[in-house]
């Protein structure tokens, strides 16, 4: 017994009538509250009633053939209208129920007494019925009334007129039914200009009277006659002209930021009806002002704006706001006033402005003052900019920030008057309330709901931001909604949960974009010869049939020259299946028959698509299982080989589907004007467009780098691997692996992680234990294997292979005997001593001038024994190494400021070095004044005068792109183009440089030579066994630089488009960073070029004696222009920075270089 | 929809006259007004009763909604608690007088689970709630009465869950 969600709207389930108990239950849930006595009594009163009114109802339907057939005798002559009537059709085919009712046989009812008494005040109106069962003869016969000939009336007029009659007595056996005859108010409204238009009115109310009157004959009972008049009564009024006082249509009136919206009066009055508390003041004599009401009355409207305002009974928890109600109360204020002053209240401001953000506040207060969401983004900011100003506005004095002024604004808009005016207490203005618009109608109910004000986050300002931002990659029908590809097969996954509220912002007009499956150049868009454009190797395979083929064998086929698989007809089935259903279908589904047509040639295969399409399993793939849009995506891609264009397409489709169904839909794609241009009778449609969603999602292919751009963030698809080891980093918990391991792992050689730990332990075999002795002495004698150090320790040796002593002792013994106290103390000055000392105990250098301090003091008060064992004793060591396990070289770790001195002490020669490892970070200050000093003085004038002095060991035209001091002493900046200020980065390439040394130097020479302005150059322009060469040192790099210029890429990109003159010229640009020196040098290459080709000028370039001499064998080419002879620089320059020529600011430019200033 | 509405829609969208079954599940239904109308009288009395009864048994039960950091700690929040307790109740009462869970399950279920997580209220507690002011219902109401009205609060129960 679950709920389906509704996203609280009750458009959802509309409630089609209204009866005694809605209505009740309607009106006391309005005010929070129980039945009580009176309304009790009402529905029991409906109750007591009610099998009475089943009574009557039997009665009718027992006898509504008569009454109708009278009904229709009255209005229709020369003829037997009841043989029109679709239920007497009916009938007579049942021979056994074909007990026609004649008027002298009619069952009569029992009298029955006690009626219900509140049905009466329903039917207020003009005393109707009153005058006894009989004869009603409040509706006169209308004067224009002439009995309708059938012969001239037709047929088919005379079926809908006996039907219609009889939807009058069937509706009002409903409205007797339910107690209310709110069922044929609803229905018959706007009923009258329909049989005015289509047939007679006055025949029509004739016939209504004659119906009436034949009813009430059927009931004994007068009052019985009475209901069943009074409800026939009600359609009669309805229709009759001079009685109708239907309600008007609920015009809403436009504004700017609102549209004016129109609301049939069908809907207001079927709708549930909204209860309004009024308190209307009047003044009294003396001219004051009162209520009138009784104090209970009173109490309602109160309690109802504090639940309008408050959202709920304030008074049930005792926060009333006693003034002002009593004031109210009194008639001392208006109801609007005391909204007014509900919303400047303490207790809103708390409630409803402190907690939440401006957008927020403002969305509240609309539901609260004005009854209804905002409506338009005009309006949203409208009251955006008064809460946010924080003028002080109102009466209030205090400093308001902007909710006064909101409130202010609210009651005070034509709005608010126009419908609440000063006496009524607002109320929310839903469905059936007003019209409402569309575009907001999920955050408008959710506004409307009883938890609204549990929302903090604003929602009005983002959607209606929305409707402006481009249009995202979406379906027609909603944000969320689109039925293929975006979230294929999910959508709506649980049939109504949380359906998206937010609608697309896609108009009439506007068209999906649909991306062509083969040659873009076919598309079809603007395209008409595309339509019918045949196969292309980018796109589809096409499946064709041609004339008659099928008929012929294919012996035949091979005789008229035609070979290919597309003649083939089981080709062509085959492929219609999977263009169809998606998939092959199995055998005992196939569909045989209209193979064999096909086969014969009895059809085209148009008409096999058809029969495809018409078939029970296509009918369950796309169309039963579905909700109808999908299935008009799904039949659309399969028939018409594309998606659904836009709104009208799917509303087209979307209306045959619900009008007329499946094959309907079917044929009409299948007979569209699309279809017959691009398939025509003989081919087999085929997949001619996608969605760029369902295109990405078919590219997604393994290492396929497009999709991965185009797919979201970290998410690449078909990178698997990738994904896996991304996954598991990141569900790694970062306390596994140590954090300093995680510092130090940048740029530390792999050797330091290879370390092997050797512990002591009862299981160790004579080669373990050997090695772990040699670890030992490695560590402590610092990689010392000369004998005699052993010889030495035997007996300590022994020991401990008896394990009488541990290895933390054993090390601690190495450490104070005579040998170490030799190699390591006596030779060295203590600063050296404790460094070793680090080194040989703890594994690591001194960390900081500190420790270095302590120690060195503990070193000169109780020597080095002592020393020792402070370190082996000490918390570090025990922490580390613990009693059995060898010290060895700790992991350089935290602080990283410690990691040089560390590694410096590591891997340097213990006894070659005399140097010191010795932390030394901050820098030590000079105690004496420098500056105060004579030559200090001296010296620092000079450099500052240096500043400012021409640097005369560079040529002057360097300076062009600095600023200096002009001749008035002004700063002047001559050139703004950064690129010539800087000297140009020169690369090399060595047998030592490292692997990414070289390939920073070998993306340099593309963006040299092959002229990339910046970055990484693309793939295509690599030369990848030439690189791989260079990388190995097989070829130097002005190797490189030729076979680059030589290539076909170079070739291609600058050699073909070009004349001779400006290959030279871009020849010398990539290759020797320069522009052409002279005419003559221009003579000499073209020769070259003309008679032998490109590759002959770039050895001819490259072998040349500048190059040697400029860039010889391992440089990269860079721009020289900046240390060319001032003569060839600017056209250096130019050649490479022709746009800044035409920018009027640049030194290039033609004005500036004639400038004597800049030229100097 | 009461049985009543349910019927007339059923025959209108076939467009046929009240059928004989359909007229006597609307005589039941009508004949059994009375009573249920009684029965939602007896609860509409005794509600502070009920409320309060149901509310010292879910104290009872989950007594970790009224200590500190609880959803219903405090006076305040307890009075609250009650509140909702008193909300559902009528609930009921409108179910089984419109003899139908229309009126619940429009009024006060769709969107209360949204509702009550924003509001971090354990729902299985409101659960516990309906299911105290059940069995202080029932204890009011002799034995077809009681299974009458149980059937409207085990709605609310399942719907919650």
């Amino acid at each position: 017994m679950g709920i389906k969600g509704t996203s609280g709207s009750n458009v959802a389930r509309p409630r089609l009538f209204k009866t005694v108990m809605t209505e009740a239950i309607n009106s006391i849930n309005a005010e929070d509250r129980y039945f009580n006595s009176g309304e009790l009594s009402q529905v029991d009163g409906f109750f007591a009633s009610g099998d009475r009114r089943i009574a009557i109802v039997e009665t009718i339907t027992a006898n509504a053939e008569s009454i109708v057939s009278r009904a229709a005798n009255r209005i229709f002559t020369g003829g037997s209208p009841m043989a029109y009537s679709e239920r007497q059709a009916m009938k007579q085919q049942k021979v056994a129920a074909a007990a026609l009712v004649d008027d002298g046989s009619v069952a009569i009812v029992e009298t029955r007494s006690g009626f219900l008494d509140s049905l009466k005040s329903i039917f207020s109106f003009g005393g109707s019925g009153g005058g006894g069962g009989k004869a009603s003869i409040d509706f006169a016969v209308p004067p224009d009334f002439q009995p309708i000939n059938i012969a001239s009336y037709g047929p088919v007029r005379m079926q809908k007129s006996v039907r219609d009659l009889d939807w009058f007595l069937r509706y009002t056996t409903y409205a007797i039914l339910a107690g209310d005859p709110n069922i044929l108010e609803a229905n018959c409204l706007g009923l009258r200009e329909i049989l005015e238009k289509a047939c007679s009115l006055s025949a029509t109310i004739v016939a209504l009277l004659e119906m009436r009157k034949s009813a009430v004959r059927l009931f004994k009972d007068e009052e019985d006659g009475k209901i069943v008049s009074s409800y026939l009564s009600v359609i009669i009024r309805s229709l009759d002209v001079d009685r109708s006082d239907a309600p008007p249509d609920i015009v809403r009136p436009s504004s700017l930021d609102r549209p004016g919206l129109k609301l049939p009066a069908i809907y207001k009055l079927s709708a549930d009806s909204v209860v309004t508390f009024k308190m209307p003041v009047v003044y009294g004599a003396d001219g004051r002002a009162k209520v009138t009401l009784a104090s209970e009355e009173k109490e309602r409207v109160v309690r109802a704006a504090y639940r309008q305002v408050f959202e709920r009974d304030l008074k049930a928890y005792g926060l009333a706001i006693g003034d002002i109600e009593s004031k109210v109360k009194n008639g001392e204020i208006t109801v609007r006033e005391f909204i007014r002053r509900m919303g400047k209240s303490e207790l809103y401001r708390k409630q409803f402005y402190t907690p939440f953000i401006n957008s927020r506040v403002i969305e509240l207060a609309f539901r609260h003052f004005l009854g209804r969401a905002p409506e338009s983004r005009e309006e949203v900011q409208k009251y955006f900019s008064i809460v946010s100003s924080a003028s002080v506005r109102g009466q209030s004095s205090i400093p308001s920030g902007g909710l006064y002024a909101l409130i202010d604004a609210l009651i005070d808009s034509d709005e608010y008057s126009r419908l609440f005016g000063e006496d009524t207490v607002p109320y929310i203005r839903s469905l059936g309330t007003e019209a409402q618009p569309s575009w907001n109608w999920g955050a408008a109910y959710q506004l409307y709901n009883y938890a609204a004000p549990q929302r903090k986050v604003p929602q009005f300002i983002t959607l209606f931001s929305d409707y402006v931002q481009p249009l995202p990659n979406q379906h027609c029908y909603g944000a969320s909604n689109d039925p293929l590809e975006i979230q294929f097969g999910a959508i709506f996954k649980n049939d109504t949960i949380n359906p998206s509220a937010r609608p697309a912002p896609i108009g009439r007009d506007v068209k999906r974009i649909l991306i062509r499956n083969g040659s873009p150049i076919t598309n079809e868009r603007g395209n008409l010869d595309g339509m019918s454009a045949g196969a292309t190797t980018l796109g589809p395979k096409i499946f064709k049939l041609t004339q008659n083929l099928g008929m012929r064998s294919p012996r035949m086929l091979q005789n008229a020259g035609i070979t290919s698989v597309e003649g083939n007809v089981q080709a062509l089935i085959t492929a219609a299946y999977a263009q169809i259903f998606g998939r092959q279908v199995y055998s005992g589904q196939r569909l045989k028959q209209a193979e064999i047509r096909l086969e014969n040639g009895e059809i085209p295969v148009k008409e096999f698509v058809r029969e495809l399409a018409r078939s029970q399993i296509f009918r369950s793939l796309y169309w039963e299982k579905v909700y109808v849009t999908k299935s008009i995506e799904y039949i659309n891609r399969r028939l018409l080989g594309r998606p659904t264009y836009d709104r009208r397409e799917n509303n087209m489709l979307f209306d045959v589907a619900a009008k007329k169904g499946f094959y309907a839909l079917v044929d009409t794609i299948l007979n569209s004007q699309e279809y017959q241009d691009t398939f025509g009778e003989d081919t087999l449609p085929y997949e001619r467009y996608l969605t760029p969603a369902g295109l990405n999602l078919r590219r997604g292919r393994f290492g396929n780098s497009e999709v991965l751009k185009t797919t979201i963030g970290i998410t690449p698809r078909g990178d698997a691997e990738k994904l896996m080891e991304m996954v598991q980093s990141l569900a790694t918990p970062i306390n596994e692996r140590s954090l300093p391991e995680l510092y130090t792992d940048q740029g530390v050689p792999a050797l330091k992680r290879q370390r092997k730990i050797f512990k002591q332990s009862q299981s160790l075999d004579r080669d373990q234990f050997e090695g772990l002795v040699k670890a030992a002495y490695a560590q402590v004698f610092d990689k010392d294997f000369a004998s005699y150090i052993r010889n030495e320790f035997s007996a300590l040796e022994s020991k401990l292979r008896n394990e009488e002593i541990s290895i933390k002792e054993f090390v601690r013994l190495l450490g104070q005997s005579e040998l170490y106290r030799r190699k390591f103390h006596d030779r060295y000055p203590n600063t050296k001593v404790v460094e070793f000392a680090f080194k040989h105990f703890l594994g690591r250098a001194v960390k900081d001038q500190k420790e270095l301090a302590k120690f060195h003091g503990l070193l000169g008060r109780s020597g080095y024994k002592a020393l020792v064992s402070a370190l082996v004793d000490g918390e570090e060591y025990t922490r580390i190494y613990g009693e059995d396990t060898v010290p060895y070289w700790q992991y350089p770790v935290l602080p990283a400021a410690n990691y040089p001195n560390s590694l410096q002490l590591y891997n340097r020669f213990t006894r070659q070095d005399d140097s010191l490892v010795v932390p030394s970070f901050a820098p030590t200050r000079s105690k004496m004044n420098a500056t105060q000093m004579p030559m200090m003085i001296s010296g620092l004038a000079d450099l500052e005068a240096k500043k400012t002095e021409m640097d005369a060991s560079k040529p002057m035209f360097i300076e062009l792109g600095r600023s200096f001091q002009g001749a008035a002493g002004q700063s002047v900046e001559v050139g703004t183009s950064s690129l010539r200020r800087q000297l140009e980065r020169t690369y090399r390439v060595t047998p030592q440089s490292s692997r990414t040394e070289k390939e920073v130097a070998i993306n340099a020479i593309y963006r040299q030579v092959m002229d990339v302005f910046t970055g990484i150059p693309p793939s295509d322009m690599r030369l990848s066994e030439a690189e791989s060469k260079l990388k190995n040192n097989e070829i130097s790099v002005r190797e490189f630089v030729r076979r680059l210029a030589s290539s076909n890429q170079y070739r291609k990109r600058f050699y073909e488009p070009y004349p001779n003159s400006k290959v030279i010229d871009l020849l010398t640009k990539h290759l020797l960073g320069r522009a052409v020196l002279s005419q003559a040098e221009i003579r000499t290459y073209n020769k070259i070029l003309a008679n032998q080709g490109l590759g002959a000028a770039v050895d001819a370039i490259v072998g040349s004696e500048e190059y040697s001499k400029v860039f010889n064998e391992d440089i990269v080419p860079y721009r020289r222009y900046p240390t060319l002879p001032a003569g060839n620089y600017l056209a250096s320059v130019k050649a490479n920075d022709e746009e800044l020529i035409s920018t009027p600011w640049s030194s290039l430019s033609p004005s500036l270089v004639d400038n004597p200033f800049a030229m100097r | 929809m009461s049985v009543l509405t349910k019927a007339i829609v059923n025959a209108d969208a076939e467009a046929r006259y009240l059928s004989p079954g359909e007229l006597d599940r609307i005589k039941s239904f009508v004949a059994s007004g009375e009573r249920r109308l009684r029965i939602a009288q007896t609860l509409t009395e005794a509600r502070e009763r009920i409320v309060k009864q149901a509310g010292d048994q879910l104290f009872q039960k989950r007594p970790d909604i009224v200590s500190p950091g609880g959803n219903a700690y405090g006076e305040k929040l307890t009075a609250l608690c009650l509140r909702d307790m008193d909300y559902y109740l009528r609930l009921v009462t409108y179910g089984i007088v419109s003899g139908d869970v229309t009126p619940i399950e429009e009024i006060g279920l769709i969107g209360v689970k949204e509702m009550y997580n924003s509001l971090q209220t354990p729902i299985p507690a409101v659960a516990e709630g309906v299911r105290g002011l059940k069995s202080a219902s029932l204890s009011m109401l002799s034995g077809e009465d009681a299974t009458e009205a149980g059937f409207y609060f085990d709605y609310l129960v399942g719907a919650m869950q």
